[in-house]
């Protein structure tokens, strides 16, 4: 599989670094890849403006740098505002479709797939999990990285006695990307799993 | 009393569908079956002799949904798994609920006992318990992991606490969950903060 550019971005506390640590986990410890991650925070830690860069390759990584990412990841409004543009043509948008309203500064070509991941989230009972959400999602509308090691990443990553819940949401995300993939048409402008 | 969540449906491991909801009043001659059918090995886990119709009716007496909240699981119209917190509601230990469940044996490792304790810990949470606590044999493999993977931990072993049916003399294993601390870690790990600032 090619050099795969990836940026999460979000607001501070949305847990957007351990998205980031968990795809990059799944791919280099789990399905056997390379992969690289960068954090960059805000002045603030919650509330903020917060991304992380990985990159995902068959080959060793020698550039960690994320300009013209392959898919975006967002979850705030502010995230997508500035990131949003820098997506390459044809890439991936993943987007918080509660939060976020995709529309202007997309390149062309761009495919789109929404979840409302606070949402499910909040069902499942704790708001802190819509990252966990996230990485499913990623997993399931991206195929980038297998779903059993997004598992192994989510279980290595996740403090003791939360391991259940976070699975949870891990498995809420991924079917929904499934579906929004398998949903996919021209490949532009398409809507996933939205509510 | 209501409880966020149930009635819920699960999967186990085997494709069977299971309902999970409060217990009812109704449940005692299912409930009786249960127990009943469940070995003598497995009862004698169990603080009392469930296996009474005695036992029953008082458990469903004393079910009052303020401090006993018991739960059953329910497949083609029989219960399967019974499970069930215990607190007081005054007192030093008031904050402290205690676990206490049971799997029909034919539907044991399925991931039937893992669903019925997760609801217990939510419904802990839910009247604002902090602690969750459950007495187990050491050799009870299945229930430790159980346990342990719902954030339980080894509070304590004691020595010779429990006496088997054959009268033989085993450790007592002392579980404990600070579930009001158990999100605190993830909490940590969400808040996006440069390393140096942790």
């Amino acid at each position: 599989m090619a050099k795969t550019e990836i940026r999460v971005s979000g607001l501070g506390g949305q847990g957007v670094i351990l998205c980031a640590t968990i795809i990059g986990k799944a791919a280099a410890l789990f399905d056997g890849r390379h992969a690289t991650m960068i954090q960059s925070f805000g002045p603030e830690a919650r509330g903020s403006a917060c991304s992380a860069q990985v990159t995902i390759d068959d080959q060793p990584v020698t550039y960690p740098y994320v300009t013209r990412p392959d898919v975006l990841v967002t979850m705030s409004p502010d995230a997508y505002d500035q990131f949003a543009g820098s997506l390459k043509p044809g890439g991936i948008l993943l987007y918080e479709s509660d939060l976020v309203t995709p529309g202007a500064k997309l390149p062309e070509g761009i495919q789109l797939y929404g979840i409302t991941a606070t949402r499910y989230a909040e069902e499942l009972g704790r708001k802190l999990v819509l990252n966990i959400v996230m990485v499913g999602f990623f997993a399931g509308a991206t195929g980038l990285i297998s779903r059993e090691a997004v598992e192994k990443a989510v279980l290595d990553s996740v403090p003791r006695g939360t391991e259940d819940l976070n699975m949870q949401a891990m498995a809420r995300g991924y079917e929904q990307g499934v579906e929004a993939r398998k949903g996919k048409g021209s490949g532009i402008l398409q809507e996933g799993a939205t509510r | 009393m209501k409880s966020q969540g149930l009635p819920c449906q699960h999967t186990l491991r085997d494709g069977m569908a299971v309902t999970i909801r409060l217990q009812e009043t109704t449940d005692a001659k299912a409930l009786l079956d249960f127990y009943c059918a469940l070995p003598e090995e497995d009862r004698q886990y169990l603080d009392d002799d469930v296996a009474t119709p005695e036992w029953i009716r008082r458990f469903i007496q004393r079910t009052d949904f303020k401090t006993r909240y018991p739960i059953v699981a329910e497949a083609a119209g029989r219960i399967i798994g019974h499970a069930w917190l215990i607190r007081t509601q005054q007192g030093w230990m008031s904050h402290v609920g205690q676990l206490r469940f049971a799997v029909a044996r034919d539907q044991q490792r399925k991931g039937l006992g893992l669903a019925l304790v997760r609801e217990i810990l939510h419904i802990a949470e839910n009247i604002g318990l902090d602690i969750m606590t459950a007495r187990v044999l050491e050799d009870q493999v299945g229930v430790l992991c159980i346990c342990e993977k719902l954030g339980f931990k080894r509070e304590a072993v004691l020595q010779g606490y429990a006496r088997d049916v054959q009268g033989h003399r085993r450790n007592l294993v002392i579980l404990g969950n600070d579930i009001s601390r158990i999100w605190d870690a993830m909490e940590m790990l969400v808040a996006d903060m440069p390393p140096t600032r942790e």
